[in-house]
C-alpha cells in the first residue's frame, strides 16, 4: 500500500537570472515499511523534491503537480494543516542536526515539548517516553544526556537524537536528508544500520536522499535516479546495481572507485552537470550521453516501464551496457 | 621504489597545539596533540595515500608537511636537507618545488580575481622576470592540459562550476612543475562523476611529470584507487601503513579492519553479505587521549596492557602495524 | 617532456584559439553593479547626488553676485527685500548681511562636501591599511594596534578641538585634521575582524603555500575583499562627517566668515527663523537632500555587495 504518491511534480523558483527549473515532472510513490532512495549529484532537485513536499522551499519557489499522503494533496494543505502533519506524520532529518537543534535548550527539554506538544502527554509521561526513545536509538547513559546541551554531543550523537526527535510520534514516514553525509564511515555505518533497524521495529517508510551510491546499495529497497530535475531511473535495488539501464546511472555507478578492486582508469562522464537555469528542450543528460542522438536533443524522453518492473526515461530503452568496466592490466 | 629520489621525510613530526589563554584570567594552557610521531617518507612519482577520520589530525599533518603550520617536534627533510631549518626566504624560494590543493574548490580561489590571475599567481611569485605575454601562454597552455577551455580564462570562479574550479587549484598547483603536491581531500566536495574526472587527471599529470602526490582523504575506495602507499591515522597518531595491497587487501590492525568493513559499497548484494564490524562510541577528545594505545577505547580487540604501553611496531617498510595484540 | 611536448604543439593553437572566443567573465563588482542598477532609491539618490555636485562646482557661475559679496541695496531691509525672488538676482534670497544666499549656499556645499569626502577617503585608506595588517598579523603587532585605536578613539574630540583651536587659532584645517584623526578608527576595527575572518579561508592558505609574500597577500588578496564592506561602511560615514562639521561651525569652532558651509548657514538661518525662513530652508534643504542620499547609496551598496546574494 503506498503511503506517499508523487504526480507530475514541479519545483520552479524565480530569480533575478531567470526562472530556475530545480524539480520537472517527477512522480513516485513509496510504500508502508519500505526504503525508496533518491540518488542524484548537487543540483538535480533531489533535495528540492522533498522540501517542496514539507512546505521548506523558499519563498521565490513555486510548486505544481500534487503529492498524495494519505489521501490529502500535502501540495495544497495550508501551513496550519501542514504543521500537523509534519508534526505527527511525517519526520526529517537533515544533514547537519546542528541545524535542527535548539543550542539554547537542553535535549531533554526538546525531546519532551514534542510530545506534550502534539501528544498531549504529561511531563512525566513525555520524560518517560523521550528516555526510552533514546535508549532506542542507542544513545548510552540516555538518562544523563537529556540535561545535556546539542553541542556536548558529538555529530553521531547529535544525528541520534535527531532521529529520536522525529520518531517519538511514531511518523509513517521518514524523510532523511544525506543524514549521513557530515558523518564519519564508521559513524555512518552505525546510523545507517540503527534506521534500517528502527525501520523494522516502527514499520515505517524512509526515503533516504543521498549521493553515495554505496549507502543506497546498503540500506534502500528501490532507487530513483535524478539528473536536472527530473527521474532518470526508478528500479529495485538489486536490479539497479546488477544491470543499470540508463546511461546515466551505468556512468554514475562505473565512475566510482573500488574498494576491493584494481581499476586503472575510472570511467568518467564527460562535461559538467547541467544549469538549472536553462531547461533543456530534450533531455538534460543529452549534452554528456554518450548515445545521444538528434531525438535526444529535440524531444524529452518519458519515463516509461521498462524490462519489469523498472521505469526509465531514455529514448534509448534497451540493454545496452555503454560502460565496460576496464581491468587494471 | 627505493630507486626513486627520496624527497620528503618526516621524522617523528609532532604538531601540538596549545588551546586556552593562559594570560590574566585564562585557564591553564592545554595541548591539543593534532599529529602525535608521525614518520613518512615520499618517493618521487609515487602516491602516498593519508587516510583517516575528521579529527585524526591528517589535515594537520598535510600543513605541517609544507610548514604551513609549523611542527612544534620532530624532523622534516626535503631532498636531504633539513626543512624545518629553512629560513622564511629560504622556504618561499624553496615553495615552488611543493605545491598544495585544497579541499573546497570554490574557497581555494581569491572570488576577485580571475582564473587566468589566479593561475598565474605563482608565475608572479617565484618567475618575475617573464613578461606578460610569456605568463599568459603559460597560463593557456595549462588551462588546456587540465581540460579547461582558455578562452574562459577571463571568467572569475563564482562562473564556474565546483569540479572546473578544481581544476583552476590544480593548474596552479602545476604550473610551477613542482615535484610534490599535497592534495588535501581534493575530491571530497565534489559529485560523483566529477569526482572521476578530477582523479584520472591527477594520475596523468602525475605520470606526465613524474610527480609525487600526498593524497589526504577520508574515502577510502579513492585512496585505494589512486595511491601507491597508504597510511591509516588515527588520533594524529599512525596505526597501519604499507603498499595500497598490503593495507586494503590485508588490514591486520583493528582500526583498519573495521575502517574497512565499514565503507559502504556500491552492490547491494555484497554489502548485504558482509559482516560490519562497528566500532563503539565516539573519537576521544585529542586533548586528553587515552593512555598507552589511543585507539583502546574503542578497539574491538582491546586487551588489559594496551592501557599501560604504547602499540608495539611490527613489520617492515611495505607493510608495518602499530598494536598491542596484533604482530605482523 | 611536458612542457616541450605542450610548448611545441598546442601554444600556437591554444594562443590563436582562446583569441577568437574570448569570453568575458562578470567579476563580482560588476555584478554588484547590475544590482545596484537594479535598486531606484540608490539610482536616484546617485543622480540628485550628481545633479547636486554639478550645482556647487557650477552654480557660483549663474550667480550674479560672488558668495562673500554684499548687496548693499538690499542690507537695509534684508527681511523683505532680501526674499528669494528671480528679478533681484537673489534666487534663495540674501541673509542679514545682504550676502547672495544661493551664491553662499553653493560655496558652503562645495565645503561640506569636500570634508565629508575627505573624512571617508582617509578613512578608508588608512583605516583598510591598519585594519588588515593589524588582523593579518595578529598576536602582539594586532594588540598594539588595537590599543592604539582605542586610546584614540577615548580621547574626547569636541575637546580636541577646542584645544587646537586655543593653541593654533581657529582654521579650517583644523577640522580636517581632527576628522582624519578620528574618522579612520571605526573602518579600522570593522577591517580588522574581517581580515581575521579572510585569513583562514582557503584561499588566504593557498596564496601562502604558493611563498606569495605577507606583503602581497594583504594588498591583493585582503584588500580586494575588505573593499565592498569598507564602501559601505564609508558611504555610511559620510553623512556623519558633514553633520560634524556643521555642529562645529554651529558652534562657532569651524570655518569663518566670509567663508561658509551648509552648517554655518543653518546656524545663522535658524536664528531668523520667523522672519526670514528661506534663510534656514534652502542650506537644510541641501544638507538633508544630500544626507538622503548618501544614506539610500550606503544601503543600495550593502544590498548589492551583501555576500549572502552571491
Amino acid at each position: 500500500m503506498s503511503i506517499l504518491t508523487l504526480n507530475n511534480m514541479n519545483v520552479r523558483f524565480k530569480t533575478d537570472d531567470g526562472l530556475v527549473h530545480a524539480v520537472s515532472d517527477l512522480s513516485y510513490s513509496i510504500n508502508a515499511g519500505e526504503t525508496l532512495g533518491i540518488v542524484g549529484e548537487s543540483g538535480s532537485g533531489k533535495s528540492q523534491s522533498v522540501f517542496a513536499l514539507m512546505g521548506l522551499i523558499a519563498d521565490n519557489g513555486v510548486i505544481s503537480g500534487e503529492a498524495i499522503f494519505q489521501g490529502q494533496n500535502l501540495l495544497t494543505m495550508t501551513n496550519r494543516q501542514l504543521n500537523t502533519v509534519r508534526a505527527s506524520k511525517i519526520g526529517m532529518i537533515f544533514q547537519d542536526p546542528m541545524n535542527s537543534l535548539n543550542p539554547f535548550l537542553k535535549i531533554g527539554i526538546q525531546l519532551t515539548e514534542v510530545l506534550q506538544k502534539h501528544k498531549g502527554l504529561s511531563k512525566k509521561e513525555a520524560t518517560i517516553q523521550s528516555i526510552a526513545m533514546l535508549d532506542a536509538v542507542r544513545i548510552p547513559s540516555a538518562v544523563q544526556r537529556m540535561k545535556q546541551y546539542p553541542h556536548e554531543l558529538s555529530g553521531g550523537m547529535r544525528q541520534r537524537v535527531m532521529i529520536a526527535m522525529t520518531l517519538l510520534c511514531k511518523p509513517q514516514l521518514l524523510i532523511a536528508d544525506e543524514p549521513t553525509t557530515a558523518l564519519d564511515v564508521t559513524v555512518q555505518a552505525q546510523i545507517l544500520m540503527l534506521l534500517k533497524e528502527l525501520q523494522q521495529e516502527f514499520n515505517t517508510a524512509i526515503l533516504l536522499i543521498t549521493h553515495d551510491m554505496g549507502v543506497v546499495a546498503q540500506v534502500c529497497d528501490r532507487v530513483l535516479v535524478m539528473y536536472g530535475g527530473r527521474k532518470m531511473e526508478e528500479a529495485n535495488v538489486l536490479d539497479l546495481f546488477a544491470q543499470p539501464a540508463h546511461p546515466y546511472t551505468q556512468g554514475l555507478l562505473s565512475a566510482i572507485p573500488s574498494i576491493t578492486n584494481d581499476v586503472d582508469k575510472l570511467l568518467t562522464i564527460p562535461g559538467n552537470p547541467p544549469s538549472a537555469l536553462f531547461a533543456p528542450r530534450g533531455c538534460p543528460f543529452e549534452p554528456r550521453c554518450q548515445i545521444a542522438d538528434q531525438s535526444c536533443a529535440e524531444q524529452m524522453p518519458t519515463a516509461a516501464p521498462f524490462a519489469g518492473n523498472r521505469t526509465i526515461a531514455c529514448h534509448h530503452n534497451e540493454f545496452v551496457n555503454f560502460h565496460p568496466q576496464e581491468a587494471k592490466a | 621504489m627505493n630507486s626513486a629520489k627520496l624527497l620528503l621525510k618526516a621524522r617523528d613530526l609532532k604538531v601540538h597545539f596549545p588551546v586556552g589563554n593562559s594570560w590574566l584570567f585564562g585557564q591553564p594552557k592545554q595541548l591539543v596533540k593534532a599529529v602525535d610521531g608521525i614518520d613518512l617518507e615520499v618517493y618521487q612519482g609515487e602516491t602516498l595515500g593519508v587516510v583517516g577520520e575528521s579529527g585524526c589530525g591528517k589535515s594537520t599533518l598535510a600543513r605541517a608537511l609544507l610548514r604551513l603550520i609549523e611542527p612544534t617536534g620532530g624532523t622534516l627533510q626535503w631532498c636531504g636537507e633539513d626543512m624545518l631549518a629553512f629560513s622564511r626566504k629560504q622556504l618561499i624560494a624553496q615553495r615552488r618545488n611543493f605545491q598544495m590543493i585544497f579541499q573546497d574548490p570554490a574557497a581555494c580561489l581569491n572570488p576577485r580575481m580571475t582564473v587566468a590571475e589566479c593561475i598565474a599567481e605563482p608565475l608572479y611569485t617565484h618567475e618575475a622576470q617573464l613578461s606578460r605575454k610569456e605568463i599568459e601562454a603559460q597560463v593557456i597552455q595549462m588551462m588546456n592540459r587540465v581540460g579547461l577551455s582558455a578562452s574562459h580564462r577571463n571568467r572569475y570562479p563564482h562562473e564556474f562550476s565546483g569540479g572546473q574550479c578544481q581544476r583552476v587549484g590544480i593548474a596552479r598547483a602545476l604550473i610551477l612543475k613542482p615535484q610534490l603536491i599535497i592534495c588535501d581531500e581534493p575530491v571530497s566536495a565534489l559529485d560523483v562523476s566529477i569526482q572521476a574526472q578530477v582523479i584520472n587527471l591527477l594520475k596523468d599529470v602525475q605520470r606526465e611529470m613524474n610527480l609525487a602526490l600526498v593524497m589526504i582523504a577520508h574515502d577510502l575506495s579513492v585512496v585505494r584507487h589512486i595511491s601507491d602507499r597508504v597510511m591509516v591515522m588515527y588520533l594524529g597518531k599512525q596505526m597501519e601503513s604499507g603498499t595500497y595491497q598490503a593495507v586494503f587487501d590485508q588490514a591486520t590492525h583493528p582500526y583498519t579492519k573495521a575502517l574497512l568493513s565499514a565503507v559502504p559499497i556500491a552492490d547491494p548484494v555484497a554489502s548485504r553479505n558482509r559482516k560490519v564490524q562497528l566500532l563503539l562510541g565516539d573519537l576521544p577528545s585529542p586533548m586528553n587521549p587515552p593512555s598507552g594505545c589511543v585507539f583502546r577505547t574503542r578497539c574491538p580487540e582491546v586487551s588489559e596492557h594496551c592501557a599501560n604501553i604504547d602499540p608495539q611496531f611490527s613489520g617492515d617498510i611495505s607493510h608495518q602495524i602499530f598494536c598491542n595484540n596484533v604482530q605482523l | 617532456m611536458f612542457s616541450a611536448k605542450l610548448n611545441e604543439k598546442n601554444l600556437a593553437t591554444a594562443v590563436s584559439q582562446s583569441l577568437e572566443d574570448e569570453v568575458q567573465g562578470r567579476s563580482l563588482w560588476q555584478a554588484a553593479w547590475l544590482r545596484f542598477k537594479k535598486n531606484r532609491a540608490a539610482m536616484t539618490s546617485v543622480y540628485v547626488l550628481g545633479f547636486i555636485v554639478l550645482c556647487l562646482v557650477f552654480g557660483p557661475m549663474l550667480s550674479q553676485f560672488g558668495h562673500d559679496e554684499i548687496d548693499w541695496a538690499v542690507l537695509m531691509d534684508p527681511y523683505e527685500l532680501g526674499r528669494p525672488s528671480i528679478a533681484s538676482g537673489h534666487y534663495f534670497g540674501t541673509d542679514d548681511l545682504g550676502q547672495d544666499l544661493f551664491a553662499r549656499t553653493m560655496v558652503g556645499g562645495r565645503l561640506s562636501i569636500l570634508v565629508g569626502f575627505m573624512g571617508a577617503v582617509v578613512a578608508v585608506i588608512i583605516g583598510c591599511l591598519w585594519g588588515s595588517i593589524s588582523g593579518f598579523v595578529g598576536g602582539t603587532l594586532d594588540n598594539v594596534m588595537m590599543r592604539i585605536v582605542e586610546v584614540l578613539d577615548s580621547i574626547p574630540f569636541m575637546f580636541m578641538v577646542i584645544l587646537f583651536v586655543t593653541l593654533f587659532g581657529n582654521n579650517i584645517y583644523l577640522i580636517f585634521i581632527v576628522i582624519g584623526m578620528v574618522s579612520w578608527l571605526g573602518i579600522a576595527r570593522v577591517v580588522r575582524g574581517v581580515t581575521f575572518s579572510l585569513k583562514n579561508r582557503e584561499f588566504i592558505e593557498a596564496a601562502h603555500s604558493i611563498g606569495v609574500s605577507h606583503w602581497k597577500i594583504v594588498l591583493r588578496h585582503i584588500i580586494p575583499n575588505v573593499l565592498g564592506i569598507v564602501m559601505v561602511y564609508a558611504s555610511l560615514m559620510v553623512p556623519g562627517f558633514i553633520m560634524f562639521e556643521s555642529f562645529l561651525s554651529f558652534l562657532g569652532l569651524g570655518v569663518q566668515p566670509p567663508d561658509t558651509s551648509w552648517g554655518v548657514l543653518i546656524s545663522s538661518g535658524a536664528k531668523t527663523l520667523d522672519v526670514a525662513i528661506w534663510q534656514l530652508a534652502f542650506p537644510s534643504l541641501f544638507l538633508v537632500t544630500t544626507l538622503f542620499c548618501f544614506n539610500f547609496i550606503g544601503d543600495g551598496l550593502r544590498d548589492a555587495l551583501d555576500p549572502k546574494d552571491r
